[in-house]
């Protein structure tokens, strides 16, 4: 019955797995070359030291061209993405990386925007059933098992909509279509 | 002209101080001369602050050099036809800009308002006012555009070169006329609290105004993409740039808002809901143009350090605050006056549209305040930038895209799991399909298969509804397809408009997709004669041209392109350097198509004659910039007011068909 829900929910993990996947997939490097493509990953990890706000891989100043350069000679060596990281952390701070470790305190980042989600679609879950528990304040809501009559129920809500705002009414259908509407569920 | 702008911002400050108090006032002592007087007074602060406009307008082209804010922003080098981008290239200027767009705005918001506000506009001028007096006092007290020089200085500083590009005409004028827009659905929304109304009178006009203001953000929002695009040499578009958060969180907010407003306006639900993020999206839109002033976080686009800050600041929290504090008062007028039917309704399915929107604000907000967080927590300085938000934000648009094609199939109220799943089938089969003929094709990449399979999904559900409405029509009216499907579009504007919005969406789906996983990449360093391969392009460098200008010197490289062997075309890209800025403008070649972009800049021009380039291969990229006047015209038709010839035979014949079930 919460369809929506768990459509999202599951597809949310689904993201999560496959963004662990992608980032799992590091090239094989042989010896003395590298992919330009893994160099271009990291360039889009570090931070420009002296540009606001930009990667190494965005900024055009000098400073960016050598780091560039670096990163693509320690591959060439045969370093590993994380110790490349490392080298410029241990130069420059750990605010040279773009996104907080996801490790030790710093792991409050990642997981703050997972447990706000995560709350918002339980409050979400809650509010909607309290919505659809609380007691009908007018007549018509009482719940319609059959399905066969929710185009009629619909073709009421509209025209009752008509009703409430008269003077400006945008969201109905014309009636030949309203019509054909019904006509064809009912095939 | 300097003097008649500074007395023009004087009067204006008088008029809307009296404004505020007068409509106060008058509703209160019931006086209607007073509030009619107020008014008047609104739409007489419009046209001082029009005056003052033209005369830093004037200024400009007069090169009035007296005037500081003139001095620095443009000099005798400078075309005429930039003095638009000039007048708002700085803090005073901007300021003035968002004042005159407010002061109108507010104008045409009060005349325009519905009759059913009648009780309320009295406090919706009043609170216009206040924010465009806020405005004014901190133009005419710190920040006055038409401050002299104690001398004349012979020429001005010049005209930033990063401005002096066609997307700079329009990205932040949209940008900031978005941001300040917000104000008015607020307005509406505050008014009608205060005056004790229940919820429903304010909805359309709320509407309305939110989707103007969510219009000019997209567009500004675009436009700056396409402008970081072409200008700023790297090749990307998108920097999750402090400021260009400021600027896209609103925008969220806004989104889940038209949205939920739709709720309200046909089931008269969610009422608090929409007070909440109407507050949510100004308290955002005043954060946003408080990072442009003086925010701690330092940003391409910010206009520098300024004693503004602070002021912002207390006007944030006010703005925040005592909204809050209405809205606790006001709290037990605001019960929804019916229930939800069912988990499974479109009802349902607009509120985890709102959460996802709102999740992603807050993870954009939550990634501009982390560094200040963790400077508390540990000391040590972190940043927060690219990585971080396409890591997190990444899944949640996806998970947007996904409930955009699923949401306008789900009935309102109640839908039978059946139907539903009777009305998924084709878009989950052309999805899926999809998916598969691109992995036998050799795609092999997870995160772009979802992308593109999501795409098709949506994209199938809103054909199949445009097919069955059409063909319905077609077949009670004998009406041509065209006319049949032009006719349903008209007769249901907000929701095919709103479809052909979404259809944009997902047209910068595909570019954000296609760039982020095939985009290829490379820097090199040519000399002429010398070519490269990049894909299946062959590029061979000419030489470059060095051009002395009065303020720059201008590079302009050429670049043969070849594809299998066949001349495609003779590209020229351009470089210039301003030595007085210190600083590089560089316009990249692109050669664009549908399929892909050929992207040529040139990042140095070295002493012996050689260039560094950078080459991209920019697949899908033209859908998105192709999706701007999509989306404009989606927004225009949803707004469109419907026309009464359709209402009336409609409501006679549908009478004639729900009597029976009625009676």
């Amino acid at each position: 019955m919460v369809f929506p829900l768990v459509v999202v929910v599951s597809f949310l993990v689904l993201s999560v797995v496959y963004i662990e996947r992608l980032q799992a997939q590091t090239p094989e490097i042989e010896k003395g070359s590298f992919s330009e493509r893994e160099a271009q990953n990291i360039d889009r990890m570090i931070m420009c030291p002296v540009c606001p706000a930009e990667t190494i891989d965005q900024a055009q100043v000098q400073i960016s061209q050598q780091m560039r350069q670096i990163v693509r000679e320690m591959l060439a060596e045969g370093k590993e993405r994380q110790e490349i990281l490392e080298f410029f952390v241990d130069r420059y701070g750990q605010d040279i990386l773009g996104a907080p470790p996801k490790t030790g305190v710093n792991l409050v980042a990642w997981v703050t925007p997972a447990v706000g989600v995560a709350g918002g679609l339980l409050a979400v879950f809650f509010i909607l059933r309290s919505m659809t528990r609380r007691e009908p304040t007018n007549g018509s809501s009482e719940l319609i098992q059959d399905a066969e009559l929710i185009p009629y129920l619909q073709l009421i809500d509209r025209h009752l909509d008509m009703t409430r705002f008269s003077n400006q009414v945008d969201d109905i259908i014309e009636p030949s279509n309203a019509r054909m509407d019904i006509s064809e569920r009912k095939e | 002209m300097a003097d008649l702008g500074a007395i023009s911002l004087w009067i204006a400050l008088a008029l809307t101080v009296y404004s505020t108090v007068g409509s106060v006032a008058g509703k209160l002592r019931v006086s209607p001369a007073l509030v009619e007087s107020a008014q008047s007074a609104v739409y007489a602060a419009g046209l001082v602050l029009i005056v003052a406009t033209l005369s830093l307008v004037i200024s400009f082209i007069s090169r009035d050099f007296e005037i500081a804010y003139v001095a620095a922003h443009s000099d005798l080098a400078m075309a005429n036809r930039f003095t638009w981008v000039a007048f708002y290239a700085g803090n005073e200027g901007s300021l003035l800009y968002i004042a005159t767009v407010l002061s109108v705005m507010s104008a045409i918001a009060v005349w325009r308002a519905p009759k059913a506000l009648k009780e309320a506009m009295p406090y919706t001028t009043a609170v216009l006012m206040l924010v465009l007096t806020f405005f004014i006092a901190v133009m005419a007290m710190m920040a006055n555009p038409f401050d002299k020089l104690p001398f004349v200085p012979l020429d001005g500083e010049g005209i930033n070169p990063l401005l002096t590009h066609f997307g700079m005409f329009f990205h932040p004028p949209a940008l900031m006329a978005g941001l300040i827009c917000i104000t008015v659905p607020f307005a509406f929304a505050v008014g009608s609290l205060l005056a004790g109304q229940s919820g429903d009178e304010w909805v359309d006009a709320g509407r309305v105004w939110g989707i103007i203001a969510w219009a000019l953000l997209a567009s500004g929002l675009l436009l700056g993409s396409w402008w970081a695009y072409t200008i700023l040499g790297w090749g990307g578009f998108w920097f999750w740039d402090p400021v260009e958060n400021a600027a896209f969180m609103p925008w969220l907010a806004l989104t889940a808002f038209i949205h939920s407003i739709m709720v309200q306006k046909r089931r008269g639900m969610f009422r608090m809901w929409n007070i909440v993020l109407i507050n949510v999206a100004f308290g955002l839109a005043l954060y946003g143009m408080f990072m442009n002033r003086g925010g701690s976080v330092p940003s391409v686009h910010s206009f520098g350090a300024s004693q503004l800050g602070w002021v912002f600041l207390m006007f944030l929290a006010i703005g925040v605050i005592v909204p809050f504090v209405i809205f606790i008062w006001r709290y037990p007028l605001l019960k929804s006056a019916q229930n939800l039917d069912s988990m499974l309704s479109r009802e349902a399915a607009f509120l985890v549209n709102n959460l996802l929107f709102l999740a992603i604000a807050f993870v954009t907000l939550w990634g501009t305040v982390y560094p200040l967080i963790s400077r508390l927590m540990t000391n040590e300085e972190i940043t927060v930038a690219r990585p971080f938000y396409d890591q997190v934000n990444g899944p949640l648009m996806l998970a947007l895209v996904l409930l955009m094609g699923v949401g306008p199939l789900i009935p309102w109220r109640k839908a039978g799991l059946a139907n539903v799943r009777k009305t998924l089938i084709p878009p989950v089969v052309g999805g899926l399909l999809t998916v598969a003929i691109l992995a036998i094709l050799g795609l092999h990449k997870d995160y772009a298969l979802i992308g593109f399979g999501l795409s098709a999904f949506v994209t199938t559900g809103i054909l199949m509804e445009w097919y069955r409405g059409t063909r319905s029509r077609r077949r009670s009216s004998k009406e041509s397809y065209v006319t049949a499907f032009i006719r349903l579009i008209m007769a249901n504007r907000p929701r095919y408009g709103g479809y052909i919005v979404h259809l944009a969406v997902v047209m910068v789906t595909l570019g954000i997709v296609g760039t982020s996983f095939f985009g290829v990449q490379k820097d090199v360093v040519l000399s002429p004669g010398q070519s490269v391969q990049i894909e299946d392009y062959d590029l061979v460098f000419l030489g470059t041209v060095e051009t002395p200008k009065a303020n720059r010197t201008e590079f302009t490289s050429t670049v043969q392109v070849f594809r299998d062997g066949d001349r495609l075309e003779t590209i020229r890209t351009e470089r210039a350097f301003y030595p007085s800025f210190n600083m590089a403008s560089t316009r990249a070649a692109i050669r664009s198509t549908p399929v892909e972009d050929l992207y040529i800049v040139p990042s140095e021009n070295l002493p012996d004659g050689s260039v560094g380039f950078r080459i991209l291969v920019n697949p899908l990229i033209w859908w998105m910039w192709v999706a701007g006047p999509v989306m404009l015209i989606g927004t225009v038709i949803a707004l469109w007011p419907q026309n009464i010839r359709v209402f009336v035979p409609a409501q006679s014949s549908h009478r004639n068909v729900s009597r029976p079930l009625t009676a």
